[in-house]
């Protein structure tokens, strides 16, 4: 789990620097954000339980945001993913560490298959809406940005209606269910 | 939901380029932020897959009463009354003081649905009550980064008795007796087994104890009298503050001291005294003379829970709060007296009329195997023995009994030492 952070965030640093380097910035901005994504893996691998992994999510996307501004739109998508799902895959870590060993690598296998699958979603709608129409304007780029927005109504309106109409239980309710019914096993018990 | 942390990010990280993009009308920033936009909307489908399951978390284990040292299974049941999960991790955390044998505290799997899926493991137990309460469930969606934790409140208890080993006869000698019977010889005539004297025959006196040949010598009827048996309260002090006790490298005379003090409460319980139990160090836990298994049950219980304390309050044994003993009772204190004020107590026991027996737990030798032999050493436990001779030279002048035990030999064999089962050394 740890070795798919770090990955992640030495991909993003590394795309971070090389966009940067390549849309024509001066050399010590590059420098800056390769530093700044070896710093993200160092304390992934030192401190993984540091609180500095939104910090360094927001140097990436600062440096992805000026790599696009500057041109380089692709690369700049590209960082800006990759450290988006370092941030998760470091914030996930404190769950996959209470896993004993087995179970920690099943779960980050699937977490990986996942995490790709959402990651490929999620960078590959504006990728290939670049590589269709490199020259990409305000109005198309507002237009998918709306999409996008729509999606997420949809899904946030998903998410409301099933948990409307679920009669399962509903903020941590489940350990009271449990507890009721342990109090009814209980009370049988005595009975 | 564990997923709103993720999902704030990512609606504001997609909020913010959105807001740039806008402002300074960039199709580039407005296109950085479409993924963290799907990051969220794809959390949010995983999170709408995942339905919450609705599960029965049980923990059972294999004795809730155990002696320190014993091996205890522990099952664990997740019943999931709900929709099929496609992975799951069932998280129990392990009691402070237990050791895992086998098995593991954790599964990982699907849980389908209507299903229960079981898994054990074995711990040992030190001396303890060993409490658990919380069972974690972790759900993964199937699809997506969906996660949820589910905490249930399943609370066991497995208490680890300390270990008791059998002592050899202790000659008794209270002041005071109760009437009923019991072990202790009361110093007055009555329905005994051991001769208490002789006393001019009355009527009605059994002609099978005239004593024949005083009859022969004084010319008179004289019949044997034999000493009655009674039972008699013992009380047993247990001192567990943390300044008292010493410790070297693991080993400690905390622990050897509780077993001394649970052996002599058993003991005198199945001798079929009354026995009554203080435990001296942050707060005083007393409890009331009495007799049967289940009271012995209750004081094990007691030294279960035992841990090493410390209280200004309680700082010196000369807190001990002497008018709660009985007076007339036979003491005894399980403690490494360390102050020469500690002395004292005994003395103040034994102003009250009670009988005193310390047991001094010895921790030279234990203090010996941690430190480099060499002169000052030698030295230095010469000194302590020393000393020792003087406390306990003190204690016995003032009437109190004092069996030194190296926590490292059986206390059996300290009593035999101290010649206890005898009727020439009995306590005074």
């Amino acid at each position: 789990m740890s070795a798919i952070a770090i990955i992640l965030a030495a991909a993003s640093g590394g795309f971070g620097a090389l966009a940067l380097a390549l849309s024509g910035a001066r050399p010590y901005v590059s420098a800056i954000a390769a530093v700044a994504g070896a710093a993200w893996v160092a304390v992934l691998v030192l401190r993984p339980k540091a609180p500095v992994h939104g910090l360094l999510l927001f140097a990436a996307l600062a440096a992805a945001g000026a790599a696009a501004m500057r041109g380089q739109l692709l690369l700049g998508l590209v960082a800006c993913t990759t450290g988006l799902f370092a941030w998760d895959a470091a914030t996930m870590q404190r769950f996959f560490r209470q896993l004993p060993p087995r179970g920690r690598r099943s779960a980050a296998s699937r977490y990986a298959v996942h995490s790709l699958a959402t990651a490929a979603v999620a960078l590959g709608i504006p990728s290939i809406a670049l590589v269709i129409r490199p020259q990409l304007g305000f109005p198309a780029a507002l237009g998918l940005s709306l999409a996008a927005i729509a999606t997420l109504g949809v899904a946030l309106w998903q998410t409301g209606r099933v948990f409307g109409a679920s009669n399962g239980p509903r903020d941590g309710s489940a350990t009271e269910d449990a507890a009721e019914l342990g109090s009814k096993e209980e009370g049988a018990g005595d009975s | 939901m564990q997923s709103d942390r993720r999902l704030t990010v990512g609606l504001l990280l997609g909020a913010a380029f959105l807001v740039a993009g806008l402002y300074g009308r960039s199709p580039a920033l407005l296109l950085l932020g479409i993924p963290p936009l799907l990051y969220a909307a794809l959390l949010l489908a995983s999170h709408t897959i995942l339905r919450r399951p609705v599960l029965e978390a049980t923990r059972a284990p294999s004795s809730g009463r155990v002696t320190e040292g014993d091996v205890v299974d522990m099952h664990l049941a997740i019943a999931n009354r709900g929709p099929a999960v496609a992975f799951a991790a069932v998280l129990d955390q392990m009691p402070e003081g237990a050791t895992l044998i086998s098995g593991e505290p954790a599964f990982c799997g699907p849980l389908p649905r209507d299903g229960v899926v079981t898994t054990s493991y074995c711990m040992k137990t030190d001396r303890g009550l060993h409490v658990q309460s919380t069972i974690r469930v972790l759900v993964w969606a199937r699809f997506g980064l969906s996660l949820e934790e589910y905490r249930f409140d399943c609370t066991s208890a497995v208490a680890a008795m300390p270990e008791t080993e059998p002592l050899p006869p202790l000659a008794l000698r209270p002041r005071k007796t109760h009437t009923a019977v019991g072990p202790v010889k009361a110093r007055v005539p009555g329905p005994g087994v051991e001769f208490f004297g002789c006393r001019a025959y009355a009527p009605g006196d059994d002609i099978r104890r005239v004593n024949w040949r005083s009859f022969a010598k004084h010319d008179r009827p004289l019949v044997n009298e034999y000493e009655d048996e009674r039972m008699t309260d013992v009380i047993v002090v247990l001192d567990v503050r943390v300044n008292a006790h010493v410790r070297a490298g693991t080993e400690s005379t905390f622990e050897p001291s509780c077993r001394a003090a649970a052996s002599l409460a058993a003991h005198s319980i199945r001798l079929g005294n009354r026995v009554g139990f203080l435990m001296y160090g942050e707060t005083i836990d007393w409890i009331q003379p009495a007799g049967g298994r289940i009271h012995l049950d209750k004081i094990l219980g007691a030294i279960a829970r035992a841990r090493p304390a410390k209280s200004f309050a309680f700082e010196d044994l000369a807190n001990l709060p002497l008018q709660m003993l009985p007076s007339g009772s036979q003491v005894f204190i399980v403690s490494p007296v360390s102050r020469a004020g500690d002395a004292l107590v005994a003395a103040k026991l034994r102003a009250r009329g009670c009988s005193v027996l310390v047991l001094y737990a010895d921790a030279v030798e234990l203090e010996c195997s941690v430190e480099p032999a060499d002169d000052a050493l030698r030295l230095a436990v010469q000194a302590r023995r020393l000393e020792m001779a003087i406390d306990f030279r003190i204690m016995e002048s003032l009437g109190v009994h004092v069996v030194p035990w190296n926590v490292r030999r059986p206390l059996a064999a300290a009593i035999r030492a101290a010649q206890l089962d005898r009727p020439a050394r009995r306590v005074s």
